[in-house]
């Protein structure tokens, strides 16, 4: 399927924004303190990040 | 064969590349001041934290113990996530339209052709300008593998990190984390502005472990450059403006090493000869 060059920069932005939503949705979300991140195990999300 | 005279100039697309690239240098550099202002440092978790690439470096001690290491958070598996979600749908795309330290980069090799020669640039004809530089092809081919090697060392050395194995050597911090801190990012910062200087998109081309971890995809990613072989007359214009150096573009466009910025795209002079495709 032809793609209209001047469609791809919306398509590209629209999947890293989709994605990035998706791994916040499943948990994986900024938090306080220096690091050291840790609880909130996903078995769903390592499964995709395998996967990939 | 008709041709499309808008494409002598800088296109649209191009345009819309240069701002995609400005508002993602503007968005770091943004993440860098909320962690310098007082109070704020530890807000949202450190600089490191917002790297997509430090999912990648602290992905195996979280796997391994349930913990991430330290700087990094559960962010970075998003932000990586979404990085990736971009290389399967389009390949090394991130790299070419949102890596900040790409578009400073490029900005560094405009600035160097200018300064050494170049008056105004023409799209698709060899710039007079002395620099950058292209390396020999028997210095340039080797090299490229060096990305994947440092990929493979510093996922090999997370398994015993603290914090993230590139933590004091990455290029992203130095430059727009605001805190230069010891002399080794001082050192970092400079030899990642000089080599950009020397040539165009240095880091890409030769060290972005991140850029390893994406370029795979390149070959699997179902939105993809396709060229007419009849319609192309080889005339190297796209090779011209390719700021990754790949030889041959209208028969490598699923190259590793293409970023997907489709400036091969907007220089072909022949209209529908090179094309984007899905599936």
């Amino acid at each position: 399927m032809r793609v209209k060059k001047e469609h791809y920069p919306i398509i590209i932005v629209a999947t890293l924004i989709l994605f990035v939503g998706l791994g916040l949705l499943l948990g994986f979300v900024p938090q306080h303190g220096s690091g050291g991140g840790h609880g909130a195990v996903v078995p769903e999300m390592m499964a995709l990040l395998g996967v990939v | 064969m008709r041709r499309d005279r808008g494409k002598q100039m800088a296109g649209g697309l191009t345009r819309t590349r240069r701002s995609l690239q400005g508002a993602a240098v503007l968005g770091t550099l943004l993440i860098g001041v909320r962690h310098v202002l007082p109070g704020e440092a530890s807000s949202g978790g450190a600089f490191d934290a917002f790297c997509p690439f430090g999912g990648i470096e602290t992905l195996v001690p979280y796997v391994a113990t349930g913990s991430t290491l330290k700087t990094t958070n559960l962010l970075n598996f998003s932000l990586l996530l979404g990085v990736l979600g971009v290389a399967l749908l389009a390949g090394r795309a991130f790299c070419g339209w949102l890596c900040p330290l790409g578009a400073v980069q490029e900005w560094l090799a405009m600035g160097a052709r200018r300064l050494t020669g170049e008056k105004r640039h023409i799209r698709g004809k060899q710039s007079p300008a002395r620099l950058p530089l292209t390396l020999p092809a028997a210095v340039d081919r080797p090299l490229r593998y060096a990305k994947y090697v440092i990929l493979a060392a510093i996922v090999a050395l997370s398994v015993v990190a603290v914090y993230p194995p590139l933590h004091s050597l990455c290029p992203v911090r130095a430059m727009f984390g605001l805190r230069l801190n010891s002399a080794l990012l001082w050192i970092v910062l400079g030899l990642f502005v000089l080599s950009s200087l020397l040539v165009e998109r240095f880091s890409c081309k030769y060290l972005c472990p991140l850029g390893a971890a994406t370029a795979v995809f390149n070959k699997l990613a179902p939105l993809r450059i396709v060229v007419d072989g009849e319609r192309c007359n080889r005339c190297g214009r796209c090779e011209v403006e390719c700021p990754m150096g790949v030889a041959a573009v209208h028969a490598n466009t699923n190259d590793p090493e293409c970023i997907r910025c489709l400036e091969c795209v907007e220089t072909c002079a022949r209209q529908e000869t090179m094309v984007l495709e899905l599936g």
